[in-house]
């Protein structure tokens, strides 16, 4: 008798959850739904440092081995799946008593920084320390369709006669996303 | 009684677990493999195309559709190449208004506190939404989406984006980022 009591008991239990699963009660509760679309985001750039060293007043610095120019120096590589637009943001240059500000022209302990646009054939693309700015859009998801790039670095046209001298740094962001 | 108690814990732990695997969220490789399968792939690519430095993230893209009151756990999964060990840094940006699909507005950043990124340090979730990731390796990273019950954002398809920024790259650092994009609508979804 107690043997059927147990079944039976099991049997009941098995009803009510397999209720449970045909008839969720998340259903019908307030709830978040989220979709993946499963691809992969990645690339890379060859070239990670730029040394300036000492420079000057009003000084052009290329982003290349020897500071000159060379469009090429760097390359960035879609290693993903999906297709990728790639921006890019720079930082304030700090360091010492005074901090170099970006500008569209170069002033008073302020530089400008641009990258170099093929379409332009020229550097055109500023690398400002307030927003992303596209540097390639829709780079192909091969893996060996790379985008070749650098930078000219404008110095500043007067640094304040208090400065230090110390040594100054910045970082550049290349942020990827998926083309759309 | 004793036995009884076994079965009826079993049948819960089988339905909590088909349960939960069935109405909840998954993470799957791209064409419903598993991420691992995904990594493996991912990874003879870097070989292939003779690159080996580098890391990756899996989700590209996100659809959310939310309730006021609701909340779930997003997942971003980081692979790291075999060259070295990463850290990363997560964090929730807004998206470029320019890139926008048709329809969609950038999500105001008021909402972001919707969404709270936490780091995995190999055990446990921490608060901090830093997440190092040995060389060979991926890692799922959380984000929680929690929604007001009172929220007056609705019925308005938004974008976001989740940014993987890594930490120990120098001058140059690189960033990666999952679009989201997010509708709050009033019928339960």
């Amino acid at each position: 008798m107690r043997k059927i009591r147990r079944l039976g008991l099991s049997l009941v239990l098995a009803v009510v959850l397999l209720m449970t699963l045909a008839f969720p009660v998340g259903a019908t509760n307030p709830t978040v739904s989220i979709t993946v679309t499963a691809q992969v985001v990645s690339i890379t750039n060859s070239q990670a440092n730029w040394a300036m060293g000492n420079i000057d007043v009003s000084a052009t610095v290329y982003f290349s081995a020897n500071n000159l120019e060379d469009i090429d120096y760097s390359l960035i590589t879609n290693t993903g799946s999906v297709n990728a637009d790639v921006e890019i943001q720079g930082t304030i240059i700090e360091g010492g008593s005074y901090d170099w500000t970006w500008d569209t022209t170069p002033g008073t302990e302020k530089f400008s920084l641009y990258a170099y646009n093929v379409t332009a054939a020229d550097y055109t693309i500023p690398v400002k320390t307030s927003s992303f700015v596209d540097i390639v859009v829709n780079l192909p998801a091969t893996g060996s369709d790379t985008y070749a790039w650098s930078m000219k670095f404008l110095g500043p046209t007067a640094f304040n006669v208090a400065d230090d001298g110390l040594p100054k740094s910045s970082t550049i962001t290349l942020v990827a996303s998926k083309h759309t | 009684m004793k036995k009884t108690l076994i079965l009826i814990a079993i049948m819960l732990a089988v339905t909590a677990g088909v349960y939960f695997g069935i109405g909840h969220f998954r993470t799957e490789g791209p064409e419903g493999l598993t991420v691992a399968q995904a990594y493996h792939i991912w990874a003879s690519k870097q070989v292939a195309a003779g690159n080996l430095g580098g890391f990756g993230i899996l989700e590209s893209e996100q659809d959310l559709i939310a309730n006021p009151g609701g909340a779930k756990i997003g997942t971003i999964t980081i692979f790291n190449t075999r060259d070295k060990d990463r850290t990363f840094w997560i964090s929730i940006e807004q998206a470029n208004p320019d890139k926008l699909p048709t329809g969609y507005e950038c999500l105001p950043t008021k909402y972001f506190n919707w969404f709270t990124p936490s780091g995995w340090d190999g055990s446990r979730v921490t608060a901090e939404p830093k997440v190092v990731v040995k060389a060979g390796e991926y890692r799922h990273v959380s984000i929680l989406v929690a929604i007001p019950t009172n929220t007056d954002y609705l019925n308005q398809p938004a974008e976001l984006r989740v940014r993987v920024t890594e930490l120990s790259g120098g001058f140059q650092i690189t960033a990666l980022e999952s679009r989201w994009y997010i509708v709050v609508v009033e019928t339960p979804v």
